[in-house]
């Protein structure tokens, strides 16, 4: 069966983004880094991203292959994100740019489950946020699969804000990069 | 100079306890045991703030204790302690100073003796003051395999960025994920 696999990169206090919204800690060139998260990207075929996030993401990614300072990683990560299948999640997004892009605004439950039980590749939950949680309230996460930034942010958007119960996980693998980011990877524990 | 480091357990979302102060999702196995031994061999102080301090001092004394984890509780006992507190009134667990003032003071002083390394075994506000005044050398924290929810963020007093650099990773048998930082030096 398909699994849904939250990919993020969080600080080691557990923050996604600082209280103005900063993320150079996160976006950072390191190789390592887009090995990693192209590696997942390619054993998945599906995106899943909450309304939020979803413009700015939409409107990067599309720009950046023809963007003249996208990295060879950068354009990589456009071409493989193109071609696959993105779910935004939303009950008052009307239209989205993206061709590949499909609006689900209720039962997400049921959506995906449904995905879940058809053939396909892996899908990749992304965020933000209040999506993560929903997922998890949900019971839809599968495996985490988080960066850990060498960094206590102080403050900013906690990755799990509002998680209704204690949710065990099992560790799967763990990866230490150059750069002192760490890869842990987690997959749903027997009761959650 | 010797080394001050900081041991912590928090869960994946940053919680050292839930809202309720639970701390049953701690899993003590012979690996942890052992992991706390050696470290407790490596030091010749543990340092606490008040919280910290009266939920060890009502444990490890205990029958329960000395009989569930001998070696440990006999460390514990024995060692040289600091307790860092205003308003407690006295320390009576065995071998405890209590310090009420110029904790900074306190700890750049020992930290200059010669010995072993100084742990500090506190989650609280102590920990955040300690790493804001720099007096940390070193952050071992313990993630544990779960998303708790809600409760008390390890890191909660800190509000500056505290930029680290990872310099070693265990990985334990239960799941657990010991990460070692060093703090990144502040550009003057």
């Amino acid at each position: 069966m398909r699994k849904v696999i939250l990919a993020m990169q969080v600080t080691l206090d557990g923050f996604i983004e600082g209280p103005r919204g900063e993320l150079d800690w996160a976006m950072k060139e390191d190789e390592e880094t887009w090995n990693d998260v192209l590696e997942l990207q390619r054993s998945a075929d599906t995106l899943l991203l909450g309304r939020v996030m979803y413009p700015a993401f939409e409107k990067y990614w599309l720009a950046a292959p023809a963007n003249p300072s996208s990295t060879k990683n950068e354009i990589e990560y456009a071409r493989l994100a193109d071609n696959m299948q993105k779910l935004v999640f939303s009950k008052t997004m009307e239209k989205v740019e993206w061709k590949t892009t499909r609006i689900i605004k209720n039962h997400i439950a049921e959506e995906i489950l449904k995905m879940k039980q058809q053939p396909g590749k892996d899908m990749v939950l992304l965020g933000g946020a209040g999506l993560v949680s929903t997922f998890m309230n949900l019971g839809l996460i599968d495996e985490y699969h988080l960066i850990v930034n060498p960094l206590v942010m102080g403050g900013g958007k906690p990755l799990f804000k509002d998680v209704k119960e204690r949710h065990k996980l099992n560790l799967i693998k763990t990866k230490t990069f150059k750069s002192g980011k760490v890869v842990l990877h987690y997959s749903k524990g027997p009761e959650s | 100079m010797r080394k001050l480091f900081v041991f912590n357990l928090v869960t994946l979302d940053g919680y050292f306890e839930g809202p309720n102060r639970e701390i049953d999702w701690h899993t003590v196995d012979a690996e942890f045991n052992g992991y706390a031994i050696d470290m407790l061999n490596s030091v010749d102080t543990l340092i606490f703030g008040r919280v910290t301090y009266e939920l060890m001092a009502s444990y490890w004394p205990t029958p329960d204790a000395i009989k569930n984890d001998p070696i440990v509780a006999e460390k514990m006992n024995t060692l040289p302690k600091i307790v860092f507190s205003k308003t407690l009134e006295k320390a009576e667990w065995h071998n405890t100073r209590l310090v009420k003032a110029n904790i900074e003071e306190e700890i750049k002083r020992i930290k200059k003796q010669s010995g072993k390394d100084i742990a500090l075994l506190g989650s609280g506000s102590i920990l955040s003051q300690f790493a804001q005044q720099g007096l940390i050398d070193e952050y071992r924290i313990m993630v544990n395999p779960l998303v708790l929810g809600n409760g008390k963020p390890l890191f909660r007093g800190i509000k500056d960025r505290l930029n680290l650099k990872l310099t070693k990773a265990r990985t334990f048998g239960n799941g657990d994920v010991l990460l070692y930082y060093q703090p990144v030096e502040r550009e003057k």
